[in-house]
């Protein structure tokens, strides 16, 4: 009868008589305790079979409003929904969910007080080993029952009930694709890949680093860290891992204030055979590190000067000696001093990389030490003296390139004529002339001239016209073949010169006659003419 | 043993590590891990020219070697973790040895899979553990867990064991922990779906236990859903376990205080992390990954949050799982 005059009232409306009866109902909560449950269980009996009676709607309107005063009342809220059914309760957290957007905190609280003191009661039923029956007046809730309220709040199967529909479609939408995407796929096979045994080692450096730098271990063994971190750096380097080698060093490089431990570690990368290991890395990785291990010499510098000079002196491999020769190169001028050392070393490809070496480094105070070896006995020592000297515009340079022009040896003259195309003087353009004008057609002495040519249209200078204007109108009776086609090489290579002189003779070759050189001498020309057309 | 012997020992087990990490990492076949292998060959008949036999027995992250305990190292902690991965824990090496031998513990070893070899005369392999009444030879140490309903309380007076060595700065019995997480392992195979497992436990009011656990039991889920087994799912729950052992380094005030926190407090809240990886190096047989969980878990994926850290810094995956689980 009360169920059905509250429901007339909420439906009609009628609000002040709504908050009267709510606040009518606030009032018996906050009076009931634990006592008023034990005491008055038949009383309290009927006034939950009242609420149970009352219309869906109108029971929630009802318990949405005495949630406040049950939180804080937990025995109370066992006893008040002793007798609601899973669904009923369900029924509350959902209508709070709708109405709020989230669960209200005193909802929440509730629920997790029913659980603190249910749990409590099992573990006091466990202690005792069930030896004393407890009775339901004493447990309020029956176990299966409660079991039962949690598992349909917090089963999964309803979280439709309890979840927001947008989180609910987002993760369905992620359950339904079983599929990573690619890129998904590949930044967890990214992320898999740190728990790799190596990945861990490499992330313990750097966790290594950050605590033998961190004052917060004033009392702890940093000498224990710093050993650690040194065994971890001696591992990276038998492991091949060069990359994680050299961020060590460089981060003990940057320590403005280094403490002890960056000084052991520091001294770690210079002792001997550290610096053998990575010397011996080369080898045992090949080219793919490369790179990697060249970046460690660099940042290391001059302890492993000497140790590279040994093995480039004795190295058979053509590669390794290019790899020294590139390490040694990149450390700069530091170099300098302990290369230039040994070049009297009695091997003379040796002394050809060192002077290498020393060319590369790009610091002219290696001339003096170069010049040492103007007249080596090894043309090939010879051959870089001269290409360092030209590279520094040493005089002494352009006097042995124009002796090398001169030169008997084929393959020492077509060498300076190559050079001489970005190391000339006018003497040097002369000589190259003269290689064109005069000499014989033996296959060697026509290969000369081709290569004479082409350097001279290389430098541009309009001083080898008159040798080129000679040699296009002279005629041979025996080498017609060869002059022939060395005057076509001349026409073509005309066409190469920004001179007008070079366009004045082509032109005078084309008026000459109607042969072949004159038409390919007025086509050029003619070429010549519209590109310098404004 | 004479210092030198021991000496030739320790250069052993180096470059056997070194050797086998390369095998793993690379092949069985590059050239650095036959290099490693003559070299620890080398190193170990050096030993045995005055030794008829070399005893190893491994504890924990300890190498016993002819009952004298070598110096705690990166190599020898890495030794014992080889050989703990493969339930082994006594290795003697006679004088007979071959470097033949040698190279087929570490190719047997550089496969998981592949069982330890048994033929090999002059590398005896067996297991040893120490329990309450001594000594044991033989089998495994059962951890008996009838039902889930069991669980929280088992666990619970193991987890309180831990966290007073930790509050009294004793070393950590880590077997424990391993006792611990493997014995939620073996729950998440017994009980399906994963996440009832979780139930329990949640509704527990010991703070730092259930939120201990749930962040083991949260990692160990994800890892199991990842695919992650064996050694590597051990080592994340342990991590995850152990992830906040920092905040013991935190007053009590400062935890429970309800206003909000000054700089200075900040500032000590913000060294957990570090003060936690501090304290776990400090303790053998802690698996990195529990280090490094408890240096990372505070940072965020965009590497933002504390420690602060450079910006090539990558972090682990166990330390975004353990994030995760702390959250929740």
């Amino acid at each position: 009868m009360l169920a059905d005059m509250l429901y007339e009232s909420i439906s009609m409306e009628k609000g002040n008589s709504v908050s009267a009866l709510l606040e009518l109902f606030g009032h018996f909560i906050q009076r009931v305790d634990e006592n008023t449950v034990v005491r008055d269980k038949r009383s309290f009996g009927k006034f939950i079979q009242f609420l149970l009676a009352l219309k869906p709607d109108v029971r929630r309107y009802l318990l949405m409003s005495i949630v406040d005063e049950l939180s804080d009342k937990p025995i109370v809220a066992e006893a008040f929904f002793d007798d609601f059914s899973s669904d009923l309760l369900a029924d509350l957290l959902n209508e709070n969910l709708q109405t709020q957007g989230s669960a209200q905190p005193a909802i929440i609280e509730l629920l997790q007080r029913l659980s603190d003191l249910r749990l409590q009661k099992l573990t006091t039923k466990e202690a005792e080993g069930e030896k004393q029956p407890v009775s339901k007046s004493s447990t309020v809730l029956a176990d299966e029952a409660f079991k039962q309220k949690l598992y349909v709040i917090f089963r999964e199967e309803q979280r439709e009930k309890f979840v927001q529909e947008t989180y609910n479609a987002a993760l369905s939408s992620l359950l339904s694709s079983r599929m990573l995407s690619k890129s998904e796929e590949q930044d967890f096979l990214l992320f898999r890949k740190t728990l790799d045994n190596h990945e861990i080692e490499v992330k313990m450096s750097g966790i290594l680093l950050e605590l033998i730098d961190t004052p917060l271990n004033a009392d702890g063994d940093s000498e224990q860290l710093g050993q650690s971190l040194i065994d971890i750096c001696s591992y990276f380097v038998r492991m091949g891992d060069f990359a994680s080698l050299a961020a060590i060093y460089e981060r003990t490089q940057r320590v403005e204030h280094p403490n002890e431990q960056h000084h052991k570690l520091r001294q770690a990368f210079l002792q001997p055979d550290f610096i053998e290991e990575i010397l011996q890395a080369p080898v045992i990785w090949g080219r793919q590190k490369f790179e990697e291990i060249a970046a460690i010499i660099y940042r290391v510098g001059e302890p492993f000067i000497d140790p590279i000079l040994d093995r480039l002196a004795e190295e058979a491999d053509q590669s390794l000696r290019h790899f020294y020769v590139s390490s040694l190169s990149g450390l700069g001028h530091i170099v300098i001093e302990k290369t230039a050392a040994r070049l009297t070393d009695f091997r003379w490809y040796f002394v050809r990389n060192l002077v290498v070496i020393l060319r590369n480094t790009g610091n002219p105070a290696i001339l003096p030490f170069i010049r040492t070896l103007i007249k080596h006995p090894h043309p090939k020592v010879r051959q870089n003296v001269e290409k360092t000297l030209l590279q520094f515009h040493d005089p002494d340079a352009y006097i042995m390139l124009l002796s090398d022009l001169t030169s008997s040896d084929f393959d020492v003259k077509m060498r300076a004529i190559h050079l001489a195309e970005k190391h000339h003087t006018q003497d040097i353009i002369r000589k190259l002339a003269e290689i064109v004008e005069t000499g014989g057609f033996s296959s060697k002495e026509f290969e000369l001239k081709q290569a004479a040519v082409h350097t001279l249209s290389g430098i541009g200078d309009a001083a080898c016209m008159p040798s080129f204007e000679r040699v296009l109108r002279s005629r041979s009776f025996f080498r017609r073949g060869p002059l022939n086609q060395l005057k076509d090489e001349i026409v073509t290579s005309l066409g190469r010169f920004s001179s007008p002189f070079a366009l004045e003779l082509l032109q005078r070759i084309s008026a000459s006659g109607s042969n072949k050189f004159a038409r390919k001498a007025k086509k050029i020309a003619e070429d010549m003419e519209q590109r310098h057309e404004p | 043993m004479n210092p030198d012997s021991q000496a030739h020992v320790q250069s052993f087990i180096r470059f056997f590590i070194i050797s086998l990490s390369n095998a793993r990492m690379y092949t069985i076949g590059h050239p650095q891990v036959a290099r490693m292998l003559v070299k620890a060959y080398e190193s170990l008949a050096a030993a045995l020219e005055h030794n008829s036999h070399l005893s190893f027995i491994l504890l924990e992250d300890h190498v016993v070697l002819n009952e004298m305990r070598l110096p705690h190292s990166f190599y020898t902690m890495r030794f014992a973790e080889v050989f703990r991965e493969r339930g082994c824990s006594h290795i003697k090496v006679l004088s007979t040895l071959t470097s033949q031998e040698l190279g087929e513990l570490v190719n047997a070893m550089a496969m998981p899979k592949q069982a330890l070899p048994e033929n090999l005369s002059s590398i005896l392999l067996g297991t040893i553990y120490l329990s309450e009444d001594g000594l044991n030879v033989s089998g495994d140490e059962e951890i008996l867990l009838p039902t889930l309903k069991d669980l929280p309380q088992y666990e619970l007076e193991q987890f309180r064991e831990i966290q007073e060595t930790i509050r009294t700065r004793k070393h950590i019995n880590v077997s424990g922990l391993y006792k611990l997480v493997g014995g939620f392992i073996k729950v998440f195979r017994q009980e399906q779906p994963i996440l009832h497992a979780l139930i329990p436990l949640r509704l527990l009011d010991e703070y730092t236990y259930t939120h201990s656990t749930n962040a083991c039991l949260l990692n160990l889920a994800q890892a199991i859903s990842l695919g992650i087994e064996g050694q590597l799912l051990h080592d994340i729950g342990v991590a995850a376990l152990l992830h906040d052992i920092g905040k013991l380094t935190i007053p009590e005030e400062i935890l429970t205080k309800t206003d909000k926190l000054t700089e200075k407090e900040w500032q000590i809240v913000r060294e957990h992390p570090i003060k936690g990886a501090l304290f776990l190096m400090d303790n053998p047989g802690i698996p990195r990954l529990a280090v490094i969980v408890a240096f990372e878990h505070h940072l965020k994926f965009n590497l933002s949050g504390y420690p602060s850290v450079n910006t090539s810094w990558q972090q682990n995956i166990c330390s975004h799982m353990t994030a995760i689980s702390d959250f929740f």
